[in-house]
């Protein structure tokens, strides 16, 4: 075997610190600690080439560009000039307003699609515009919506959510139909987020009384572009495409509604695939590495080795779950959430179960952690999404995130603390 | 005390299945058979669920040596070598004693050395899916005129997906991430596996029949490393093989018994489960698919499969 | 000749890019379309070619993202460290970093040669297009070698002075 577990994790530990310390690209980063563990384990060199293949082989995530492109394009052909209009004049008096309708539209693709990043891209390519022409910070803009993009996780369906149903052998739906409350109640919790910080610092749209007529002319410039989610929705539910497909079939709407109203040139399309192309790579390059990292951690028993430490600790099943918490910030720092869960679940579910936590709850605290896995840095695929769309840097972010962390590791506390938020609406479902 | 040795060599088997699947099991199986006939000195660690990649991915890296051994169907392993499609040929087994009499006798033998040196990769086992029959929420299979409009969702493989299109069906391509969603928006109808499957990945929530009738029988191949095989002892080699062999064994009982016991737990569920007692009718139609794959597989090797349940 | 190369230095990655996303927006809307409204068996089974188009697309649109990405200094780093960095020293900041990066990039080069190389020695093709896997590989080195280009042409032209604010920013 070479080196033993402690042994590798120090050295790829080490040399993630030391290349994220001098500035190598984050994705690139986990490469070269990855390629630092392979030098001293027998397992050959090549294995960085093929993971860098097979870890960014995820159907999935095409939702991502296309998403992004859906709303380049809408904002190329001057579409969501007409819908950020609508909200101006809707929500622009209460403070906060705009923060509280990204959160919600979050919510609202929530429930179509299952990714996190992929309901950051489809909320931020519009509101993030829409609250900096009304004032609000940039860097709050994308800290709100890469919050809000984790919903995408919460509320079903929910990628995360199938897998830890097939390994942990519960049903989905019903895990979906938990994963509503907790989700709805976050959805409350952010809101009042945005309302409080919005009030706070002052922010609100043009100030622009509301009236009736008003708002009907502003509505009827916005059919349009309020059609967009309705036909992505109903795309999904009617069975015609999975969200991966329907995130294409937004693409070419929003190609049809721009041509047909002259706003869109072929010249714009191709900007558009450009931009979306250097966001796709620049976020979606470090999938390849984190897997390649990852998956040497597995194979050198990482995982197995802390679950393990962990149940020797304690057979408290709350203070179980708040090292497994403690565990899951840690992994959520430098690990892609799909892989954490692929990877944590068959090794930590045991020792939960032994110790008597409800299975239901750990697979929505697991959820939680993934959200919250989506904004720290050095690997926040959300934030990347938020920061990429904002033009800001993950720094210039930094400081409006933390605060929402902050309410999200809160959030996960109160998960843990009382399990029936996570867990009523499976027993409610199974009747027990 | 010197029965038990501290392990010298660790091998790593990874596979695509839930734990506590019959993949799983028998891979567990294939991990004590390895440390009790090595004394402890060879160790196996499973890593199940797909924790190591996808099944393709999966035997590449052990094609690669990144990897030591994984249990995948051969479908999609074939890639390196299109004979071993022959099981992949509907209705070729007429029982599991056709299927033990192949994999198990000369046919296997030469089959697996064949792929070997087209491969690079040993087969040490030999696992099964099981009976793959069709699950829908359209209607029940009783005749092929059933399969009719309903949308499958079938694996990337030509002679299945030819099969499913012989039969009446539309087959179409959607990928694992994305198929629980599919299926449940009705985006497909159905899909087909063995009962277990349909179990495992929790199906029986929103399909409504599982009709028994089998086009195809999943056979799955256990492979290793030829490289890391062949740095072995003699010794250690037999030890790999006479677990493999007693593992597969053991595995093809408990997948089979998984069938029975999983048509009743679908019921269970509340799926409607009919078995065809007459496959003579979807034989004829799928007929043309084994005539038209028959050449490019090797008739030779096609016609001794099928002689094999005689 | 010069024209040429230099129209593909300049535009390579973004014609890949746009040829890519082509296809994965025509893929995938074919997939739903026949799906849904068309059930004529040798239309849906093409769904087989369109998903798998896609998803070697998608591979390919990441790495030549990648690559447009480096060539304009959008890769995401940690930079905190480096804001209290003298300004005249602010645009080599990432100087070290750059050649550990390049390093590492030509390694990937050299394996991704390596698995090229490999699977070309064994038959070994994809599942619905047929077309051998080798080639779908090659994206791994040619894109990490263009990736190394573009980060040391941005030293070449000068462009590492133009960064300080917006390094880590798409
Ligand atoms: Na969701
Ligand atoms: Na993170």
């Amino acid at each position: 075997m070479g080196i033993d577990a402690a042994t590798l994790s120090a050295i790829i530990f080490s040399m993630l610190g030391l290349c994220l310390l001098i500035g190598v690209p984050i994705g690139y980063s986990l490469g070269i600690a990855t390629v630092a563990g392979l030098y001293f384990s027998p397992i050959p060199l090549i294995y960085i080439a093929q993971t860098l293949y097979t870890g960014t082989e995820l159907f999935p995530l095409i939702a991502i560009p296309g998403f992004v492109l859906a709303g380049d394009l809408m904002i190329r052909s001057k579409i969501t000039d007409k819908l950020i209009r609508l909200v101006f004049l809707s929500v622009g008096n209460i403070p906060g307003g705009l923060g509280v309708v990204t959160v919600v539209a979050c919510g609202l693709f929530a429930s179509i699609s299952g990714s996190g990043p992929a309901t950051t891209a489809a909320i931020g390519g519009i509101m993030i515009s829409a609250m900096v022409k009304a004032g609000y910070p940039p860097a709050y803009a994308a800290a709100v919506t890469a919050a809000g993009g984790t919903l995408g996780v919460l509320i079903p369906p929910s990628n995360p959510m199938i897998i830890y149903g097939v390994v942990a052998d519960l049903s989905i739906p019903h895990l979906f139909v938990s994963g509503a409350v907790p989700g709805l109640l976050l959805v409350a919790v952010l809101s009042a987020y945005c309302y409080i910080t919005g009030r706070i610092r002052g922010l609100r749209g043009s100030g622009e009384k509301l009236t009736l007529p008003k708002f009907f002319i502003a509505f009827k410039g916005a059919i349009w572009a309020l059609l967009m989610p309705i036909i992505v929705l109903g795309v999904i539910y009617t069975g015609m495409a999975t969200p991966t497909e329907a995130s294409m079939v937004a693409v070419l709407y929003t190609m049809i509604l721009g041509f047909a109203g002259r706003t869109l040139k072929p010249s714009d399309i191709f900007e558009a695939m450009v931009t979306t192309g250097k966001l796709t790579g620049a976020i979606l390059i470090t999938m390849g590495p984190a897997m390649a990292f990852g998956k040497l951690l597995t194979m050198y028993q990482v995982p197995v080795l802390l679950g393990q430490g962990i149940g020797e600790l304690t057979s408290n099943p709350t203070l179980l779950l708040l090292m497994v918490g403690g565990l899951l910030i840690i992994a959520g720092t430098f690990m892609e959430g799909l892989s954490t869960i692929i990877l944590l679940t068959p090794v930590l579910l045991p020792v939960l179960k032994a110790a008597g936590a409800d299975p239901v709850q750990f697979g929505i605290l697991l959820v939680v952690m993934m959200e919250i896995g989506f904004l720290t840095p050095p690997l926040g695929v959300n934030v990347f999404v938020a920061s990429a769309i904002a033009k800001l840097s993950i720094e210039e972010i930094s400081k409006e995130l933390i605060p929402l962390i902050a309410v999200l590791l809160l959030y996960a506390l109160v998960i843990i603390l009382f399990p029936t938020i996570s867990t009523w609406g499976y027993h409610y479902m199974t009747g027990r | 005390d010197d029965y038990v040795q501290t392990p010298q060599k660790t091998f790593r088997l990874a596979h695509g299945n839930a734990p506590g699947s019959p993949y799983d099991l028998g891979a567990n199986r294939f991990a004590e058979l390895v440390e009790v006939y090595s004394r402890g000195a060879m160790k196996v660690d499973v890593y199940p669920a797909a924790q190591l990649g996808g099944e393709q991915a999966v035997a590449k890296d052990v094609q690669l040596g990144v990897i030591d051994m994984t249990a995948v169907p051969t479908q999609n392993a074939s890639m390196w070598y299109k004979p071993m499609d022959v099981f992949v040929l509907p209705f070729l087994f007429k029982d599991r004693f056709h299927v033990d009499a192949v994999v198990e006798g000369p046919i296997g033998e030469e089959l697996f050395e064949e792929y070997r040196e087209a491969s690079g990769v040993r087969v040490i086992s030999v696992f099964e899916y099981g009976n793959r029959a069709p699950m829908n929420n359209v209607r029940p299979i009783t005749t092929p005129a059933d399969f009719a409009g309903i949308k499958f969702r079938v694996p990337k493989n030509d002679i299945m997906v030819d099969a499913y299109q012989a039969l009446g069906a539309n087959p179409t391509a959607i990928d694992w991430g994305d198929l629980y969603g599919a299926l449940q928006q009705g985006v497909a109808d159905g899909l087909e596996g063995p009962p277990q499957n349909m179990i495992d990945a929790k199906f029986f929530d929103f399909l409504k029949y599982y009709s028994y009738v089998d086009p195809f029988f999943g056979v799955v191949i256990m492979i290793m490393n030829d490289d890391i095989f062949n740095s072995l002892t003699e010794e250690e080699q037999a030890i790999i093989l006479r677990a493999g062999s007693e593992a597969g064994q053991y595995q093809r009982w408990v997948s089979a018994k998984s069938h029975v016991d999983g048509m009743e737990r679908l019921k269970e569920k509340g799926v409607e489960v009919n078995i065809v007692e007459d496959r003579q009718p979807f034989m004829d139609a799928v007929k043309p698919v084994v005539d038209k794959y028959k050449a490019e597989i090797g008739s030779e090797l096609v016609d001794n499969v099928m002689a094999a349940g005689n | 000749m010069k024209k040429i190369l230099t129209l593909i230095d300049r535009k390579l990655e973004e014609f890949m890019i746009v040829g890519l996303m082509t296809i994965l927006v025509c893929g995938l809307v074919y997939s739903a379309f026949v799906r849904y409204f068309v059930t004529i068996p040798a239309l849906t089974r093409f769904t087989y070619i369109s998903e798998e188009a896609s998803i070697f697309s998608f591979i390919w649109l990441i790495y030549f993202g990648a690559a447009l990405a480096a060539r304009d200094g959008a890769h995401f780093r940690v930079s905190a460290q480096f804001s209290r960095l003298p300004e005249r020293l602010k645009p080599w900041r990432f100087l070290l970093a750059d050649i550990v990066w390049v390093l590492f990039n030509l390694f990937v080069v050299y394996q991704g040669y390596e698995l090229v190389r490999i699977t070309t020695t064994r038959t070994e093709n994809s599942l619905a297009l047929g077309i051998p896997m080798w080639i779908v590989y090659l994206i791994i080195p040619l894109s990490f070698l263009l990736t190394s280009w573009r980060v040391v042409q941005r030293y070449i032209r000068g462009e590492h002075f133009n960064d300080t604010e917006k390094a880590a920013a798409v």
